[in-house]
């Protein structure tokens, strides 16, 4: 079997680049969403991600970054400027990405990215879709109104 | 997670004893490889499981353009290569090599999910094609049906 622990430290070198050029991607994309390179690149960063954590067996990175990956072809490939809810969940993503090297790399406790990967693989919402009334009706329902 | 390797011309007598890359296989003797992936860490995982295997990486390319221009220089026997690359893909550096030489032989080297894009650069003139993350011998199978 293969010694992976003699990539770690050029696994968690790239995987710091890649997390920066994830960041500030996102951050501009934020400003601008019609920045299709820019969303290009970060697609490009979250897939080499991906590739990397799993040839090193640190799945939870790579499951991560496969559910980020899925979105980020969504909104490729949906045209929509993605909405402020999606942009959170993918900067929330790359915090978690971060933390989750760094404990892959050293060894430390992972953080559940379970939730984070449904969370990412729900699809965006169409903002100019009609409610469907059955979900409007279950909303006027006494037992869903929050009580004040 | 154990890597899958797949063929469109699969031959049980190519099938190589060669276990994680350590033994010199016959068919590596004098083959120059040329290893093409944006990330430097997967360049040298995979160069490692060559090298080891007695294949003489001749040259690294980080983009597609960059891949095409070393192919043209360098001529190799083996070509692998990453799918998601920056400053042309993988699929195009494939149609660009084989318009140069239609017998390249190159293997594509795609992360998990990319069935599409490997079934367009196996369309494009790729050999074969192994998914990350790479068990060595697998990766030392697919090499040799490729220069078989």
């Amino acid at each position: 079997m293969t010694d992976l622990k003699q990539y770690a430290e050029l696994y968690a070198s790239e995987a710091r680049e890649h997390l920066g050029e994830m960041s500030r991607g996102l951050l501009a994309l934020e400003s601008d969403p019609t920045q299709r390179a820019v969303l290009d690149s970060v697609f490009r960063s979250v897939h080499t991600l991906k590739g990397m954590s799993a040839a090193m067996g640190f799945q939870p990175v790579a499951d991560l970054a496969h559910a980020m990956e899925t979105a980020l072809d969504r909104l490729r490939g949906g045209g929509a400027a993605p909405s402020a809810e999606t942009m959170d969940l993918l900067l929330r993503s790359v915090d978690v990405l971060e933390e989750a090297v760094e404990a892959s790399v050293s060894g430390g406790v992972l953080p559940q990215v379970v939730d984070l990967v449904a969370r990412l693989g729900a699809p965006e919402p169409a903002p100019e879709a009609p409610r469907p009334q059955a979900a409007a009706e279950l909303e006027r329902a006494p037992e869903s109104v929050n009580a004040e | 997670m154990i890597g899958r390797c797949y063929t469109s011309t699969w031959r049980a007598s190519s099938r190589t004893s060669t276990r994680e890359g350590r033994r010199v296989t016959p068919v590596a003797k004098g083959k120059r490889v040329l290893i093409v992936d944006d990330a430097i860490f997967m360049r040298t995982m995979i160069g490692d499981i060559l090298r080891q295997a007695g294949y003489e990486v001749v040259a690294e390319a980080s983009t597609g353009a960059e891949a095409v221009q070393k192919f043209k220089e360098l001529k190799p026997d083996l070509v692998t290569m990453d799918i998601v690359m920056p400053d042309m893909g993988g699929i195009d550096a494939v149609r660009e090599i084989i318009k140069i030489d239609p017998h390249a032989r190159i293997l594509m080297c795609s992360a998990m999910g990319q069935q599409g894009l490997v079934v367009e650069a196996i369309q494009a003139g790729a050999r074969e094609f192994v998914v990350k993350p790479f068990q060595p011998s697998r990766v030392l199978e697919a090499v040799q049906r490729v220069l078989s």
